[in-house]
């Protein structure tokens, strides 16, 4: 196998820029909060950026024309729902996490204070499990993407890849990922507006249209039962994602409370338009009758044979930095967690000095945990995240309830999850996949609605807003 | 496939209306604003 040096070098060229900015933007990180969290100062625009940056995955570029190709119209359509809708909707969660725990730091803070110890360590083994699945999903989906399609061999590009981000997501922890992450969602922009244009000035729009309705007519139906099942089941697990996903509540403490709201709005309808402009090459494939040797090449094989080695070049820039990006945060929101969560808790008097450094050392020495398990390809990546999403639909109830109903009480919200979980992989592995993820939700809603109107708590908000305020005054103090 | 078309986007709206009804005055115990207020 020749090694393609091009694309490699492409690859270096990005990974050496981002790691000399995380360098500068690292000179200013001082506190193992700012490592973290950030200074719970962003604005709209670095906080819409790095929402986006995490949020658009390798998935997001690749698997939404494959969504389309399989499903046409709907699937291109419902790809981009799913994702959009899931930031849309947390934003009123964030508010109000603004308000009720105005010093926390992680989800484990609401989970920790609003439930009890069994709801705590269950959700915390939980999102251990979902957020070293993403991470992982994105390692061996990267690794799969160079090697598919842009001929860097497979363990070449996860060990590139890795190194890369582990390097600049050491320097300067949540303040380089957010700064670097506005620059890689300008990339990932200039992919979407610039190649689907090109490619279609090449073939024109009518006779795309023309192609569809003669080679794949079911392809142009909007109402094709399995598009609209991806369409809603997908947005709860994606929903679910998003409400137990640490890389959110991170941000949603981290941005200024005002804008809250327009940044994870802005965030959600931006995303919204990404997957939606690379799912349209893949209608090019269907109108044009042109199968790809995999059908999750769909659209890089499309910009390439209309679009050249250029756009071939420009749709790796934006696909690596898609990845880069998400795995940066994801490593970010993990170190956060065990900082936090864990060892703060075993070691409560760690002077600053030495959480910044265990924090450093955890980044790199998760990175390379992820970066071993990724090395053998044994998952795809959409099959993972549905999965995952059987876990992340039975915390969506007990999240938004948690955060808004005095009533949920700590065991209700415990048996709604351990029963969606339960229900939902039996679904999953008798039923369907998709399915096992409505299974979930309905549970999780079920139990936690009936069981606070049967057995209502009252749960008193102000233990909320003292999580973390002995540490904030400290902190204000120095 | 109808039962679980139908089930997902009855479930959808359901979610959507419990995240986004509290702005509109769902679940009507916002107290957590006052306290904060009187702490300052």
């Amino acid at each position: 196998m020749t090694i393609p040096w091009g694309n490699i070098i492409v690859i270096l060229i990005l990974g050496v820029i981002f790691i000399v900015s995380s360098w500068f933007i690292s000179r200013k990180v001082s506190t193992a909060d700012e490592y973290i969290s950030g200074n719970g100062k962003l604005g709209v625009a670095f906080g819409t950026t790095s929402l986006l940056a995490f949020w658009i995955t390798g998935n997001t570029i690749m698997a939404a024309p494959e969504a389309a190709y399989g499903m046409g119209v709907i699937g291109a359509i419902a790809y981009s729902f799913l994702g959009g809708v899931a930031v849309v909707s947390f934003s009123p969660l964030g508010k109000r996490i603004h308000e009720i725990i105005p010093n926390g730091k992680t989800v484990g803070d609401f989970y920790k204070n609003r439930f009890d110890k069994k709801n705590y360590f269950f959700f915390m083994v939980m999102l251990f499990i979902y957020m070293f699945g993403l991470l992982m999903t994105q390692g061996i989906g990267g690794g799969l993407l160079l090697e598919q399609i842009f001929d860097v061999p497979y363990a070449l590009a996860v060990v590139l890849t890795f190194i890369i981000v582990i390097a600049y997501a050491t320097m300067g922890g949540f303040s380089s990922i957010t700064g670097i992450a506005f620059f890689q969602v300008m990339l990932i922009f200039i992919v979407v507006i610039v190649v689907p244009p090109l490619v279609y000035f090449s073939t024109g729009i009518a006779p795309i249209y023309t192609g569809m309705a003669q080679f794949a007519p079911e392809k142009l139906d909007l109402l094709l039962p399995a598009g609209i099942l991806f369409m809603f089941a997908g947005a709860m697990f994606a929903i679910g994602e998003v409400f137990m996903d640490n890389t959110f509540w991170q941000r949603a403490y981290a941005v200024r409370k005002d804008k809250l709201m327009s940044i994870f709005g802005l965030a959600g309808i931006g995303w919204f338009f990404v997957p939606l402009a690379t799912a349209t090459l893949a209608f090019v494939a269907i109108g044009t009758n042109q199968a790809p040797a995999e059908v999750n090449q769909v659209a890089p094989f499309i910009a390439q044979i209309y679009g050249g080695n250029f756009v071939s070049w420009v749709f790796l820039v934006g696909v690596w930095s898609a990845l880069a990006s998400t795995i940066a945060a994801i490593l970010n929101a993990l170190v956060s967690l065990l900082i936090h969560d864990i060892y703060q808790s075993i070691n409560p008097r760690a002077d600053n000095a030495k959480l910044l450094r265990i924090s450093k050392i955890l980044t790199v020495v998760i990175g390379i945990l992820a970066l071993l398990i990724s090395l053998p390809k044994f998952l795809t990546m959409l099959q993972m995240l549905i999965f995952l999403g059987v876990i992340n639909a039975a915390f969506v109830f007990p999240i938004i309830y948690g955060l808004f109903w005095r009533k949920l009480g700590a065991t209700v919200s415990f048996i709604a999850s351990i029963l969606a979980i339960a229900v939902g992989y039996i679904v999953y592995f008798t039923v369907g996949d998709l399915q096992g993820v409505v299974a979930s939700g309905w549970v999780s809603f079920l139990v936690c609605f009936a069981g606070s109107l049967i057995k209502p708590a009252s749960f008193n908000w102000n233990k909320l807003y003292r999580v973390g305020q002995s540490h904030a005054s400290e902190v204000e103090r120095k | 496939m109808t039962f679980w078309i139908t089930s997902s986007i009855i479930l959808f709206f359901i979610v959507v209306i419990s995240a986004f009804g509290p702005l509109f005055g769902l679940y009507g115990e916002m107290v957590h604003k006052e306290d904060g207020e009187e702490r300052k």
